[in-house]
């Protein structure tokens, strides 16, 4: 076990480009011995500059927010009120130290988790280990030792650095900073421990070969809300006092956590308090090492008896066995494979012209839906547009009128942003999607234009509903939009996706990468260029057609009025008393129009993307 | 030239030159005609699984012509697809549809009329022994089990002609028995089989002609009796290490020479 560990240290030296300094192997002393400097360097300077970042925040914040100043212990009363006259006359924010280690403590979460999941459950070298002659809780041990020196260096040079930093704004005490590391360790214990009984709880929950699908999606979402956060805050927050106030009142500052009795230990030591530094230290501690100890109580005895038995039973039997013996293929169902001559019957179709299309249709959905990794990278893309249209909202929200749109801005903006976000995540990379079981549709009785446009329609089906969507949300928010022109947009979005989609896939078939397993990387990455380019030329082109209609509508409308004498309806902005006939008409007319465009483009990007499967190799 | 009945698979000056000009298959005429079980043998790289993905429309030839039961491949792609099942050597499938849906797939590609080919499908998935694990993704299907669920895909709309890449790597036992049980049923009812493999006892066994292919140029076709006839007396190894020139075996002591106390004795 010490040799299997002595090799998993200097692989993690390795990575940390440590690897041959630490080991000193000869020949290429000089430059390693550079690469070792040049690395420890930009790590001290980039725990400096946190250092730094926080040391400035802990003190506007102390300055500008010194009703924050008291934070709750593990009883409940107050941790620490008195704070040097350098940071406010009532003291430093606390309360908003808390909220930050509760945050920290999220994030090393988050890390310990997908690194638990990472090492535990999905490393290359886990069966490797498991043939060797060692006992599973001595690869448990050997993988938690992992896990907890790939968290050690986030802890040091995040965690480390801020601890600091409020020490240095807090105008701490020399002895406060002898208890930093002893801290840090405090604050990786807890995650660590929940970290382990979350993997644990998972891997019972989710079956092995969906997890890591499950943990993409839930990254995935997870990148968007922090993307969405990372929007929407500053237009929440403009003032210093504004943050440490929401700060303060997030459930992170909450008594019962072991992370706020930390922080009223850590103000109990800043203000030179040994009863309170030791009182709240200690109890987080205390919380910390009972996690750990839990997690590391169960999880072998679980970990044993889940995946290592897993494994070694299915090491012992083998692959799955037939339930019965063979029968003889004459007496059980291979009669008639050669009876009536079915290939004829098939050559001239026996079922409905369009069964091979509705199941290559169902098939593509299935693949796309049934797989997280392809639909969260839609997923994210719609969040992130969601979350630009209501930023704008809310930043605009005295002048609503900046941001009114027409149709046609919401249209390019609705089709636009969902081409390139959706149709790109699930389009671009459809052709591609076939992997190794390509041979499949080449070698079936298929055209490579029949399930070319069966992936069409699929990919149609996919985006056309999410375009409306978007564009809906698009034109309800940051439009004001008529009940015609709005119409019309549904009409022509729902219209234009085909040939949207149609595009995406051309540029997937003629550029696919079908070893990739990660969908974003199904085509080349010199395509992204090109189907830029032939999106921009569509969404504009159909943007300009459906502009034309609606602008021929408009004027139809105003002659038909001025000829009744009664105002516009609908398409010129204002409900009157005419005629509902010519708006109407306009929606139906901008929706019949695009939807040629899109059927044209389609049909023309069908024949490109067989001409280009033809030329596989 | 088959032996028997109608040719179902003809080959004539076919030519597959890849990119940088490497000439992975050399003019190869083959026939294999109704009711024959061919075995197509060569040692690694020799053009097998290039010469079986031209045969069913995977790869384009660069020359010269197919025919499966009498429609060219070139020219009428979808008639001759139509009349061939086909298993390849790496049983890829869609990893997010069951073995169900998979062979509902098949059946809707080939234009199989639905309740019949529902019931012909439960009747493979029962026969393979993969009725159970009929409504699990096929990604958690092992090996042997992909491998199953591509050969009831590839009888499932009652083919003329079977083309396999190494049908038997990686069966158990009991499944490649049942698969030699399978292929002999669909030849002994008319049936064409088109088989790569590099057991040479299962072909010895199994095939009616067997044809070797070295360096993408077919050095010997035949009875395994015309072949013995023609390159010298021995099994179909012998023959074989023969025919491609591989005839001087290794050392095998030499692998066990240095034992780990570096002794040589």
């Amino acid at each position: 076990m010490r040799a299997v560990l002595a090799a998993k240290w200097r692989m993690l030296l390795g990575r940390w480009g440590w690897g041959r300094g630490a080991s000193g192997s000869a020949g290429s002393g000089g430059s390693s011995g550079s690469v070792w400097a040049t690395l420890t360097f930009v790590w001290l300077a980039l725990a400096f500059v946190v250092f730094l970042l926080a040391r400035g925040f802990f003190r506007m914040v102390g300055a500008a927010a010194p009703g924050l100043s008291r934070v709750a212990g593990p009883s409940g009363a107050a941790g620490f009120s008195g704070a040097p006259a350098a940071l406010g006359s009532s003291g430093l924010s606390g309360a908003v130290l808390a909220a930050v280690l509760g945050l920290m403590a999220l994030v090393f979460l988050a890390s310990a988790a997908a690194t638990a999941f990472g090492t535990l459950y999905a490393s290359s070298d886990l069966e490797l280990l498991l043939s060797w002659p060692l006992t599973a809780r001595e690869v448990l041990g050997i993988k938690l030792v992992e896990i907890l020196a790939a968290e050690a260096a986030g802890a040091l040079v995040l965690g480390l650095p801020v601890l600091a930093a409020f020490g240095a704004a807090a105008r701490a005490p020399a002895w406060y900073y002898v208890l930093l590391p002893f801290v840090t360790l405090v604050l990786l214990l807890l995650p660590t421990g929940l970290a382990l009984l979350l993997n644990l709880a998972a891997m019972r929950l989710i079956p092995a070969h969906r997890a890591r699908e499950v943990g993409l999606a839930l990254g995935a979402v997870l990148g968007a809300v922090v993307y969405g956060a990372c929007q929407l805050l500053p237009a929440a927050v403009q003032t210093t006092s504004a943050l440490g106030a929401g700060l303060a009142s997030l459930p992170l500052t909450s008594p019962y956590l072991p992370t706020t009795w930390l922080a009223a230990g850590l103000a109990g030591a800043a203000r030179g308090s040994v009863g309170s530094a030791a009182a709240g230290i200690g109890g987080s501690a205390l919380a910390g090492g009972l996690v750990l100890a839990a997690a590391l109580g169960v999880v072998p005895a679980v970990f044993a008896s889940g995946r290592v038995e897993r494994w070694r039973r299915g090491r012992s039997r083998g692959r799955p066995q037939p339930r019965s013996a063979a029968r003889p293929a004459s007496e059980a169902g291979v009669r008639g494979a050669v009876g009536e001559p079915a290939s004829e019957a098939a050559t001239r179709g026996r079922g409905p012209a369009g069964t091979a299309a509705v199941g290559l249709v169902r098939k593509e959905l299935a693949c796309v839906l049934r797989d997280a990794a392809e639909w969260s990278q839609a997923l994210y893309g719609l969040v992130i547009v969601a979350v630009m249209v209501v930023s704008k909202r809310m930043v605009g929200a005295e002048d609503a009128s900046t941001f009114a749109l027409g149709a046609v801005p919401t249209f390019l903006l609705g089709l636009g942003t969902t081409v390139l976000g959706v149709g790109s995540a699930l389009g671009l990379g459809a052709v591609a999607r076939e992997g190794k079981a390509r041979w499949f549709v080449l070698s079936a009785p298929l055209t490579p234009e029949q399930w070319l446009g069966a992936k069409m329609a699929a990919g149609a089906l996919l985006v056309g509903p999410v375009a409306v969507a978007v564009t809906l949300v698009a034109g309800l928010s940051l439009a004001r939009l008529t009940w015609a022109e709005t119409a019309a947009l549904v009409g022509a979005v729902a219209a234009a996706a085909p040939g949207a989609t149609a595009i995406s896939i051309l540029v997937g078939a003629g550029n696919p990468v079908f070893d990739a397993p990660d969908p974003r990387r199904r085509v080349a990455p010199s395509a992204g260029f090109q189907h830029f380019f032939l999106q921009v030329l569509y969404v504009g082109g159909t943007s300009a057609l459906f502009g034309l209609v609606l602008a021929a509508g408009r004027a139809l409308d105003r002659a038909v009025c001025a000829g009744a004498g009664a105002p516009g309806l609908g398409l010129v902005g204002a409900a009157g008393a005419g005629s509902f006939v010519v708006p109407l008409a306009t929606a139906v007319a901008a929706t019949v129009a695009v939807g040629a465009a899109s059927w044209l483009v389609a049909r023309r990007a069908c024949l490109a993307a067989a001409a280009a499967v033809e030329r596989w190799e | 030239m088959g032996r028997s009945g109608d040719v179902m698979i003809r080959t004539r000056g076919l030519v597959k030159r890849f990119a940088g000009g490497i000439t992975a298959v050399d003019h190869l005429d083959l026939d294999v005609g109704e009711g024959e079980l061919f075995g197509f043998l060569g040692p690694n790289g020799a053009g097998k699984t290039t010469t079986i993905r031209m045969m069913v429309g995977i790869l384009r030839p660069t020359e010269g012509t197919i025919t499966i039961a009498g429609h060219d491949l070139a020219t009428e792609p979808v008639a001759a697809k139509a009349c061939l099942g086909y298993a390849p050597d790496e049983p890829a499938l869609y990893d997010k549809l069951t073995g169900r849906e998979f062979l509902r797939l098949v059946a809707e590609v080939y234009r199989l009329p639905r309740g019949p080919a529902q019931a012909r499908a439960a009747e493979l998935l029962e026969v393979l022994d993969l009725a159970e694990q009929a409504d699990d993704l096929l990604g958690s299907y092992s090996h042997g089990m992909r491998q199953k669920i591509v050969l009831a895909a590839a009888l499932l709309h009652e083919p003329k002609v079977l083309i396999l890449d190494e049908p038997t790597v990686g069966l158990d036992p009991a499944s490649a028995r049942l698969t030699k049980d399978v292929l002999r049923e669909f030849c002994r009812r008319g049936g064409a089989v088109f088989m790569s493999t590099h057991i040479l006892e299962v072909a010895q066994a199994m095939c009616t002609r067997v044809g070797i292919i070295d360096n993408g140029r077919l050095a010997a076709v035949g009875t395994v009796d015309e072949l013995r006839r023609a390159s010298g007396p021995g099994s179909l190894e012998d023959i074989f290490l023969r025919v491609t020139g591989h005839e001087e075996s290794a050392d095998a002591a030499r692998v066990f020479g240095l034992g780990l106390g570096g002794d040589q004795s």
